[in-house]
């Protein structure tokens, strides 16, 4: 524990000092009563004073929670003597609370306090709370203690899953049962085409109307339900950030979206965050998927790094053949462009969705300002043609703008564009 | 505010005593009372704790000169003026405490508010007691200025001691 003494203490002995000497140098007896006071506050306070022996636990009534939610922090306090201890709880920018977080409570011997902290998760993240800031000091303030006490509690808070009503299909599917109506055909439901009878052909497939308009046997062919792999590749190098928001922020919102979408719909989605710090997470399905994306995601952060950073660098298994790779990124590194053209090149399924960083981004006043900004805004459009000229769909999204919409001119592309085989 | 308006009622009270007993020391005693009286404000005003001891010695030398200049006798209204210039010190640094945003239970300011009045009647009985020895005949006057001094010594001593922790 911390030991403050507080400056007026020694300003009340400087006092009664003075009385005192001015007393004796004066004769005045009216002078040494004037510095009693001083003596007496300087003597007691020192004597009374003694370190607290406090005991404090932290408790959260769970450990995740989801954006704009609350969570309830429970503090116990248990003092040892009589105490008066200010409390507080030091919570990151993410939370806040509607609730009193600085009290100052009073403790009886032996009493024990719960005191509820309501706290508000205003953004996602994962955070360790605690331990309290704790201040006990004597009635008059001349002394006070201070200390941190009553451990840690983790909190993950996820991003709200915005609504997405339409998924890009990716060009090819898995061999795995899904939801994804296969380009090839087998055993399914929808209808595909119809061919002539062979052996082993079952009797129900065979296409009656076919068969007494040809005279022969036919049968129907169906597409297969498959399921995709779905790569969330996150470009994490670089962050434009304004106001509390960012493009990292959108990017993350983005991802947990459409992981919990592709995942739904018994998709495998793997996560790939290629930045100053390379992580990734091989494709799986299921909702334990999903949690380990999430937590994941709520850990990434922009790490500086000037190592330039390739694709080859990832393990095979992250980026699996015909895998639908689903970049974000703000296009503001430039080893990310080069790293998803050999992504391209390599033959995988690439969607870039630019998160656009031009709305977190001041123009400036001055003419070289402007100009500077122009150019920027310049040589963004020639990336993005360098895409384009690659076959490689690309669509900016900027904050404020649905999911959704980038998703929808990504079909749209596709509808009219075909995939350039080399 | 109610703590610092009271603070600054005590702080009234007592430099009007001092002036309305001075006659001679009245424009000493009323400029360094003055001056004490700007920088209670200032204190109050900025919320500097700091400062709070500052117009209590500017409080004290004006009541101090003005008992040199009047001379003969006891003041015997001077353990009330050094409890009033007590609660005026406790009573500003509570007014700047309370003025953090520190919501605090009642029970913690009636805890104060209970220390506060018993050092405030410790103070005027322990003023009381000096008054009443030195008025009570003594009859060795060097004995009770060695024992003065010594007390004093220690006082200075415990000063000097507090400021090098500090």
């Amino acid at each position: 524990m911390t030991q403050h003494v507080s400056p007026r203490l020694a300003a009340y002995v400087a006092l009664a000092a003075a009385g005192l000497l001015a007393g004796l140098v004066l004769g005045r007896v009216e002078l040494v009563a004037l510095a009693a006071p001083f003596a007496l506050a300087a003597v007691v306070a020192p004597a009374l004073a003694r370190a607290p022996s406090l005991r404090v636990a932290l408790e959260l009534d769970r450990e995740r929670a989801l954006e704009s939610e609350i969570v309830d922090a429970t503090l116990s306090l248990t003092a040892a003597d009589a105490e008066c201890v200010d409390v507080f709880l030091d919570l990151p920018r993410e939370l806040s609370t509607a609730g009193r977080n600085l009290q100052a409570v009073a403790l009886a011997a032996g009493e024990e306090r719960t005191l509820e902290l309501p706290l508000r998760c205003n953004r996602w993240g994962a955070f360790v709370l605690g331990p309290p800031l704790l201040r006990a000091h004597d009635r008059l303030g001349f002394y006070s203690w201070e200390t941190r006490l009553g451990g840690r509690a983790a909190l993950r808070v996820y991003p709200t899953v915005e609504a997405l009503h339409a998924l890009l299909a990716p060009l090819e599917t898995q061999v795995f049962v899904g939801n994804q109506v296969s380009r090839t055909k087998g055993d399914g439901i929808e209808f595909a085409d119809i061919r002539a009878w062979g052996p082993g052909d079952r009797p129900r497939r065979i296409n009656w109307r076919a068969t007494a308009r040809r005279g022969e046997l036919w049968v129907n062919e169906q597409h297969p339900e498959r399921n995709t792999d779905v790569v969330l590749f996150l470009d994490t190098f670089t962050d434009a950030q304004y106001g509390g928001r960012g493009t990292l922020d959108l990017t993350v919102r983005a991802a947990t979206s459409l992981a919990h979408r592709y995942l739904q719909r018994k998709d495998r989605v793997g996560l790939v965050s290629f930045g100053g710090y390379l992580s990734w997470l091989e494709p799986e399905s299921g909702t334990r998927q999903l949690y380990r994306i999430v937590d994941s995601l709520l850990q990434m952060d922009i790490v500086l790094s000037f190592a330039a950073r390739d694709v080859a660098v990832l393990p095979p298994r992250s980026l699996p053949p015909k895998a639908l790779v689903l970049a974000l990124t703000p296009m503001l590194d430039p080893r990310t462009g080069p790293a998803l053209l050999d992504l391209r090149a390599r033959g995988y399924d690439l969607v870039v969705v630019e998160v656009s960083p031009v709305p977190f981004v001041d123009a400036g006043g001055g003419e070289l300002e402007q100009l500077s900004y122009r150019l920027w805004r310049l040589s963004r459009e020639a990336l993005r043609a360098r895409y384009q000229q690659a076959g490689v769909p690309i669509v900016e999204w900027a904050d404020g703008v649905p999911l959704n919409v980038p998703l929808e001119e990504v079909s749209a592309f596709r509808r009219y564009a075909r995939p350039a085989r080399a | 505010m109610t703590l610092a308006a009271l603070s600054a009622c005590s702080y009234a009270g007592v430099l009007a005593y001092t002036l309305a007993r001075s006659g001679r020391a009245l424009p000493a005693a009323g400029a360094l009372g003055s001056i004490g009286g700007l920088l209670l404000v200032v204190v109050l005003v900025r919320a500097n704790a700091e400062l709070v001891p500052w117009p209590l010695a500017f409080l004290c030398v004006a009541y101090g000169v003005e008992l040199v200049v009047r001379g003969a006798g006891v003041d015997g209204a001077a353990p009330l003026v050094a409890v009033g210039l007590l609660l005026c010190g406790e009573l500003a640094a509570w007014s700047i405490d309370e003025r953090l945003r520190i919501t605090a239970e009642r029970a913690v300011r009636r805890a104060r508010a209970v220390a506060l009045g018993a050092l405030a009647f410790g103070s005027l009985a322990l003023a009381a007691l000096v008054i009443a020895l030195a008025a009570a005949p003594a009859g060795s006057g060097l004995a009770w200025t060695v024992l003065g001094a010594a007390g004093t010594v220690a006082v200075v001593g415990l000063a000097v001691r507090l400021a090098r922790r500090s």
